[in-house]
């Protein structure tokens, strides 16, 4: 009986694996320490959330795997006084987003776009996960009863 | 239980992800990987033409990057508290040789990067101050030492993030210069 339970044994163990070798090696929790002080913040509250979305969705270029929002690096402190201004001057999110994206890339992104380059890293979980079930749908019956073989034998 | 190749599937998946996993772990480890660089450069963009005050009393009213149209010259970001900076003062030196240099100090008090200019050499033909980084965003740095390239038309030619030293005056300098006609 144990025998049986040892493909998926396996199976669930390198699922762990996986999941936490991808968590130290793509991510970081950092602790939340919001850059942001008091005195850089605009007064209309919804201009603010506009401006504190767009700090989060950006690389603070300078720092270690931080965001904008997050940092208080003086690269991090320029964006956002830049963010705010530009808001201030009735600019869209697209616009502010593409000012930045002119001078430093979409590495300034924490979200990569989807395009050529970043199809695999894109498209790989989804490959992975279609994968997975395939090869799960197909030794599945056999797995749960392996017995038949023996059964026809006897 | 039979052996069924299927089950060699995950097995394989899991060796490839781990070795990918340990590829990148050890490219950043042993610096073949540099998680500094972004990548990504202003060149071929044309130069945001920023205006700024000047750092010494003796220079024009305004350092103003518009006074240079329709001729080369560098751009040279820097400060007196960045190391990398005092490393490549003889290299910007030289760089002056060719076409002119100008300065944009960053985020510095005027008394040290007067006296930075005093120990280092000044081979900057103007120096704008840029005291709140602002400029140097508007023109695409990302951190100090960076130098630009600039051609009469505004495109720049050549954006370099860190240093300069003998490896990029004889290389990415040099292409540039060439470029431009300039070469030494």
């Amino acid at each position: 009986m144990t025998h049986r339970l040892i493909p998926q044994t396996l199976i669930a163990l390198m699922v762990v694996l996986m999941v936490s070798l991808s968590g130290s090696m793509f991510s970081v929790n950092p602790p939340p320490a919001y850059g942001i002080l008091p005195e850089e913040q605009l007064t209309n509250p919804a201009d603010e959330a506009r401006a504190r979305a767009l700090a989060n969705e950006l690389r603070c270029l300078t720092c270690q795997n931080q965001t904008v929002d997050d940092s208080n690096s003086d690269f991090a402190i320029t964006i956002r006084s830049i963010i705010r201004e530009q808001i201030t001057n009735g600019k869209s999110d697209d616009d502010i987003l593409n000012y930045l994206r002119q001078r430093y890339g979409d590495y300034i992104l924490f979200s990569p776009p989807f395009n050529r380059l970043t199809m695999v890293l894109w498209l790989a979980p989804v490959i992975l996960l279609l994968l997975g079930l395939g090869i799960t749908i197909w030794t599945r019956p056999r797995l749960a009863n392996p017995t038949n073989d023996r059964k026809t034998k006897g | 239980m039979t052996f069924r190749p299927v089950f060699i599937i995950p097995v394989l998946i899991f060796f490839l992800f781990v070795g990918v996993s340990l590829w990148g772990l050890l490219a950043i480890t042993n610096g073949s990987r540099d998680t500094q660089s972004i990548g990504f450069s202003m060149e071929g963009q044309a130069i945001p033409l920023v205006t700024l005050p000047p750092l010494k009393a003796t220079d024009q009213d305004e350092f103003s990057l518009t006074d240079w149209q329709g001729q080369a010259y560098a751009i040279n970001v820097w400060a007196s508290w960045c190391p990398p900076c005092r490393a490549e003062a003889p290299a910007i030196e030289r760089l002056s040789k060719s076409l002119p240099v100008l300065g944009i100090n960053q985020r510095d008090e005027q008394e040290n990067a007067l006296d930075f200019l005093n120990t280092f050499g000044d081979p900057y033909t103007a120096i704008g101050v840029d005291r709140d980084g602002r400029a140097s965003i508007e023109i695409g740095v990302q951190a100090l030492p960076e130098t630009l390239i600039i051609g009469p038309d505004g495109t720049i030619i050549l954006h370099h993030r860190g240093p300069i030293f003998a490896n990029e005056l004889n290389g990415v300098i040099r292409d540039a210069l060439i470029t431009l006609g300039m070469a030494p």
